[in-house]
This record gives structure tokens, C-alpha cells and sequence, in this order.
């Protein structure tokens, strides 16, 4: 087995409730080697942020949080808010979702630059800055010298996600947790961004947690996939199995809602229902009702894990026979 | 280059409202039933010596021939004599510009180096029992009225404890055998200039109530809109960046968060420091404050009107001057305004 950054087991978080508590995430299992790339896909509200803030020991004020995150085996859960302060940023970085307004605007890219490696690193702000130029260089980009000295407005929105993502490195965290970083940007810019993680993975061996809920990007730049529904992952496997031959019904219908260039806006797929509130999580496979494949066990018992090969396992009463039920009527 | 040409914007904005202020308290004079001639005689002059008074002051002549004056002698600070005091108007003010500035240039000070920390750390532990009491003790120094909170100091530190004096801005026996010889003033610096320890003290007792008072009133906004923006800016993305970079909380409350709630800080500021500059008028009347607000009441109870005109555009102008730094300061502040 290859050198694990990111193990994370039974990551239970809860919300106590005035009632009842609403569970958010219910069980999740997986790691991260160092310089692979580990897509964490699902819908809006299935629990992939949540996920990214419990491994920064970021889950805000009454959440509960249960299981174990090990980051280069030092364990995260529970540790006091000095010690996972001087871990974010340097063993474990984020970059967000929106990178205008992830950057503060009042004050400059270099003056933030220096601020976060003054505080990781031993070095003077002089030394900070030479740190903060050459990992600008690294991300490419341009005329950094000029880019220190520029407040985020004055940035385009592909520059700040560089600039963040150099940000993120410039104390050499193992790991990169890197929530919808494209979401924002335009289709051309994304592409950049994406082979600048890949690029980062492989030459620098950083373990990458990539959040998404566009498959398409996954299967360009991920090593792994996780399928999340409803706080847990109902389907993990290397991306070539996950996507050619998915097991979970939910992740045949997510790669049906692809849309591809050149078929018409009319055959855009979409899965019927919705999400379940956090809440109000189904008794048994927490996608039944929405399942098509559905059958009286579904709703009863929780779905087994199976493992299928090469370590591709499902969360499903039906993984097994997934191709047979997609034909009956 | 665009700090330039915000400046000269604001500038001539500026010089329009000045024209408007000196355009309305003309029409007013002239609108009074009585005229200013009138006023300045008293008692029960005749019809000629009105129309001499008239005719000295130019009174006689075409209206806008008047305002043409008006506008010239306002420009060049001649602001006339007082009626009461027969001294220039502008040397009048001067003085008592001296007392007010010195007790609300304080109080703003104070106010800032209280009510800003203050709001920061309610916010920081928003609905915490520190919260609470903050913001019980705002509403009641918003709702509370400047005359009692006053009236009600005197009562505990002069009235029950005898610990400060009533009112006044030092001790008249201080005043006849050593006056604090006037190079800025301000009292509290004038005094130690010149060695006068025996007045300085007495000053600073005798501004120690009015100084309460005012900080008091005017924390309470501060520190409300302190922490209701710091609010809103903690929500920030740029806010969970910093979090999750693992910078220190105080440098990601006092700086990072700090900085964007300055803005709205700045406007409060400008808006009552500007006003209170116009004379604290309730304050300074219930301390027997030599400022300009008492002179503003005092001299337009006794209708005289020369200092009441010369009091009003001298306020105006000092308004205006406090927001056109206020509106200077903002692209200080904000880089994403200096590009406007």
C-alpha cells in the first residue's frame, strides 16, 4: 500500500436539535495516498463540504463530530484549537469554491501571501515574500512580481484561484482539499486549474481531495471516486470502474445526468426527487424512494457494503445484479 | 490619479453647499418679520433711526445687491459684530470652537478606543453573556436623553460623592488669579505648555462629567454598529479562507475582519462627530460648557443675530470639512474605491 495522507473512518457529524439531532454525515470511510487525486462527487447537500470542513477541524459551533480523521497519522478529531490552527495551512490546505471572494479584498495578494507563510514558517516577511514569488512562479502566474502588489479585485477570477492554490502550497501541506475550486471559473480557465492539480499530485506527491459534482471533471483528473448520498459514500473505486461499470444506482443516474456537447437541450436527464433532509433520512438505502430498482428490502435494512474488484465497493441491496435490473420493465 | 480626481469632486461638491447654506440663511434673515436693523438698535427706535441703521448696513440697497455682499463678506469671514458682546462674531466662535472641540475631539477618541474593541469582541462571541450586556447597554444609551443622563452624573459625582465639579470648564478663582494663557484652546494642552499644573487639574475635573456623558451617548452607537457589521463580515468567505490558513483569530478579528467593518464605522463617525463640532447643545448647556452649542442657544434666544448667522455658516463649513475627510478617508480604506 501506497504512503497514506488522509484516513478518515466512521466521520460521524451531528447537529444536536432541540427535538431531534440531524445527522449530516452518517459514517464515512476513505483515504488518500500521497499524489493521488480522490474525487468526492453528489449532489448539493449530500455531505461533500461538510466532509472537506471535518478534516479542517472547521464543523461550525453545536456539530458533533464522531470517527477519526488522520492526517499523516496525527488524528484531528479532538485535537485542541491551537494545534489544528498551526495544522491548517500547513499539513492541510483548502482552496473554495469561489475564489473572488475567498481573497480579502482589502488588502493586498502579497500582504496575505506573507501573512499565512509568516505564520507557518519560521522566516521574516522579506524571505515570506521570496517563498510567496516562487510559488506564484510555480502556478504560472503571470508577472508575479506585479501580482504581489494587487488587491483581489484588480485579479481576474482564474489568477485568484492560482494565487490561492499557491497560497494553499507555500507551506508544503501533504494534503489539498479542494472544495468546487472551478465551479466559478470559465470552462477554458478550468481546464488550467485542473491540470495544474494534476500537475501538483504528480510532481510534488500531494494528496488531493477533490469536491465536485461534475463528473465529467472526475473523470479527467481523478484516480479514485466517491460517490456521496445522504452523509455517506454509497460507491468508491478507482475512476475507470466507477464510471464504465457503476454498482450504485445512484451513480448510473449522476452519470446519466451528464450532459454531453452536440445532444439537444430536451434529453437533458435529471433524477427524479430530491435529497432527502438531513433530518429525515429514510429508514433502510437512504436513496429508495428515488430508485427505480427499488424492492421491499430496500426500505427495511440498511444496504450491505459489497466490494466488487479492485477494491470498487457499493452501498446496495442490488449492486450485484445492477445490469439484469436496468432491462426489467 | 483617481484620488485626484475624487478629491477635486468632492471639492466642489463641497463649495455648492456652502453656497446653498449662505443662500438659505440669507433668505432667512430677509424672511424674518423683523429686521436685522431692528434687532440690532433694541428697545423701541424710531422710523429713522431704523432707516440709518438701515442704510449703514447696506439694507436699503437692492436685494440682490445684499446677497452679492453677503456672499463676499461670508467668504472673507466677515461675519459682523455680536450684538451682545460688540466683539467680532469670527473671534467669538474662534473661542468657544476651542472649548467644544477640546471636549468632543475627546469623546470621539474615547469612544473609539472603547466602543470599537467592544463591538469586535460581542460579535466574536455573539449571544454570550458579554453580548448580552453589551447590547442591553447600548439600547439604553441610545434611548436615554442627554438631559437626564447628564442631570443624573451631577447628582452621583457632584450632588452625593462631591468627587467633580458641577459644571464649568475650570475654576473661576483659577480663571482671575492664573488664566491658562490661550495658544491652541484647547485647555488640556494649553495648560501643561505653560506650566499651569494648577489649572490642568482643574480642567481636567471640570471636563470629566461632560466627557462622561458624551462617551457614554455616543458608545452605544459605535459599539452597535461595530458589532452588527462585524457580523456580517465574519459570514465572509475571505473570513473562512483566513480560518481555514490557519491564521491567528486575533489577526483574522482585528485586521482582517476589522478593516471591512471600517467603512460603516467611519460614516457614523464623520455624521456625529460632525454634529456634536456644531456644539453638543444639551450637553454644553446642562455643564455650563463654554462651547458652541450654548453660544448657539444663547445667542438666538437674545435675538443676536449677527452671531447666530456667523455661529450657523461657521458650523456648516465645519460639518462639511469633517465629511469631505470622511469621504477622502474611504478609498484610504477600501482599495477597491480608488478606482472610481
Amino acid at each position: 500500500m501506497s504512503d497514506t495522507v488522509l484516513q478518515v473512518s466512521g466521520l460521524g457529524v451531528t447537529f444536536p436539535g432541540l427535538f431531534r439531532s440531524t445527522s449530516i454525515l452518517r459514517g464515512v470511510d476513505f483515504e488518500v495516498a500521497a499524489g493521488k487525486v480522490l474525487g468526492l462527487v453528489g449532489e448539493s447537500g449530500c455531505g461533500k463540504s461538510m466532509t472537506a470542513s471535518a478534516c479542517l477541524g472547521m464543523v461550525p459551533g453545536p456539530g458533533c463530530v464522531t470517527g477519526s480523521i488522520r492526517i499523516d497519522g496525527g488524528e484531528v478529531i479532538g485535537r485542541p484549537e491551537s494545534e489544528l490552527r498551526a495544522m491548517r495551512g500547513s499539513r492541510v490546505a483548502m482552496i473554495f469554491q469561489n475564489p473572488m471572494r475567498s481573497m480579502n479584498p482589502f488588502f493586498t495578494l502579497g500582504r496575505q501571501m506573507i501573512d499565512v507563510i509568516c505564520c507557518h514558517r519560521p522566516v521574516g516577511r522579506p524571505e515570506a515574500r521570496s517563498v510567496a514569488l516562487s510559488e506564484l512562479k510555480a502556478v504560472r502566474i503571470p508577472d508575479p512580481e506585479l501580482a504581489l502588489e494587487k488587491y483581489p479585485h484588480q485579479l481576474s477570477g482564474g489568477q485568484i484561484q492560482r494565487a490561492l492554490i499557491a497560497l494553499a502550497l507555500a507551506c508544503q501541506p501533504r494534503l489539498l482539499i479542494a472544495d468546487e475550486p472551478t465551479t466559478a471559473l470559465d470552462v477554458t480557465i478550468q481546464a488550467q486549474i485542473i491540470w495544474l492539480l494534476r500537475r501538483l499530485a504528480d510532481e510534488k506527491g500531494l494528496a488531493v481531495v477533490f469536491i465536485t459534482h461534475d463528473l465529467g471533471l472526475v473523470s479527467q483528473l481523478c484516480d479514485r471516486v466517491a460517490v456521496m448520498y445522504a452523509g455517506r459514500i454509497v460507491e468508491m473505486g478507482s475512476v475507470e470502474a466507477v464510471i464504465d461499470q457503476p454498482r450504485h444506482p445512484y451513480t448510473a443516474k449522476l452519470l446519466g445526468a451528464v450532459p454531453a456537447v452536440g445532444r439537444g437541450t430536451r434529453d437533458l436527464f435529471s433524477i427524479p426527487g430530491h435529497v432527502p433532509d438531513p433530518g429525515v433520512i429514510p429508514m433502510g438505502c437512504a436513496f429508495h424512494d428515488r430508485c427505480d430498482r427499488a424492492t421491499g428490502i430496500c426500505a427495511e435494512a440498511d444496504p450491505p457494503a459489497r466490494t466488487f474488484c479492485e477494491d470498487h465497493l457499493a452501498l446496495c441491496h442490488h449492486a450485484g445484479c445492477h445490469q439484469q435490473v436496468t432491462e426489467a420493465p | 490619479m483617481a484620488i485626484v480626481v475624487l478629491l477635486a469632486q468632492r471639492v466642489l461638491l463641497l463649495i455648492g453647499v456652502v453656497f446653498g447654506v449662505i443662500t438659505i440663511m440669507f433668505v432667512l434673515s430677509r424672511v424674518l418679520p423683523a429686521s436685522p436693523a431692528e434687532l440690532m438698535l433694541g428697545g423701541r427706535p424710531s422710523f429713522e433711526m431704523i432707516a440709518k441703521a438701515e442704510a449703514e448696513l447696506g439694507l436699503d440697497r437692492p436685494l440682490a445687491v445684499q446677497y452679492l455682499n453677503f456672499i463676499g463678506s461670508a467668504i472673507r469671514g466677515e461675519l459682523g459684530d455680536s450684538l451682545l458682546t460688540k466683539r467680532p462674531v469670527l473671534l467669538e466662535v474662534r473661542e468657544r470652537f476651542g472649548a467644544t472641540f477640546e471636549l468632543t475631539t475627546l469623546a470621539m477618541v474615547l469612544v473609539l478606543l472603547i466602543g470599537v474593541p467592544i463591538g469586535v469582541l460581542s460579535a466574536v462571541r455573539q449571544n454570550s453573556m458579554l453580548d448580552n450586556v453589551v447590547r442591553t447597554i447600548s439600547v439604553a444609551g441610545v434611548a436615554i436623553p442627554s438631559f437626564i443622563l447628564a442631570m443624573s452624573l451631577q447628582l452621583l459625582f457632584y450632588g452625593a460623592l462631591g468627587w467633580l465639579p458641577l459644571q464649568g470648564r475650570v475654576d473661576t478663582s483659577i480663571l482671575l488669579r492664573n488664566p491658562i494663557k490661550p495658544i491652541t484652546g484647547l485647555f488640556l494642552i494649553d495648560a501643561p505648555l505653560t506650566g499651569n499644573w494648577e489649572g490642568f487639574t482643574s480642567a481636567l475635573a471640570h471636563i470629566a462629567l461632560p466627557l462622561l456623558t458624551l462617551t457614554i451617548l455616543l458608545l452605544a452607537t459605535v459599539t452597535r454598529i461595530t458589532r452588527n457589521m462585524m457580523i456580517e463580515v465574519l459570514k465572509e468567505e475571505y473570513i473562512r479562507t483566513a480560518f481555514a490558513y490557519g491564521l491567528p483569530k486575533s489577526a483574522i478579528y482585528y485586521q482582517y475582519a476589522l478593516k471591512a467593518t471600517l467603512i460603516p464605522i467611519l460614516t457614523v463617525i464623520g455624521l456625529t462627530y460632525g454634529n456634536l463640532l456644531g456644539g453638543a447643545v444639551v450637553v454644553e448647556s446642562v455643564f455650563d460648557w463654554p462651547g458652541l452649542g450654548s453660544f448657539v442657544v444663547s445667542s438666538i434666544a437674545q435675538n443676536d443675530y449677527p452671531a447666530s448667522l456667523g455661529a450657523t455658516l461657521f458650523l456648516a463649513g465645519t460639518y462639511l470639512l469633517i465629511n469631505l475627510i470622511v469621504d477622502l478617508l474611504y478609498p484610504v480604506v477600501d482599495p477597491r474605491l480608488r478606482t472610481a
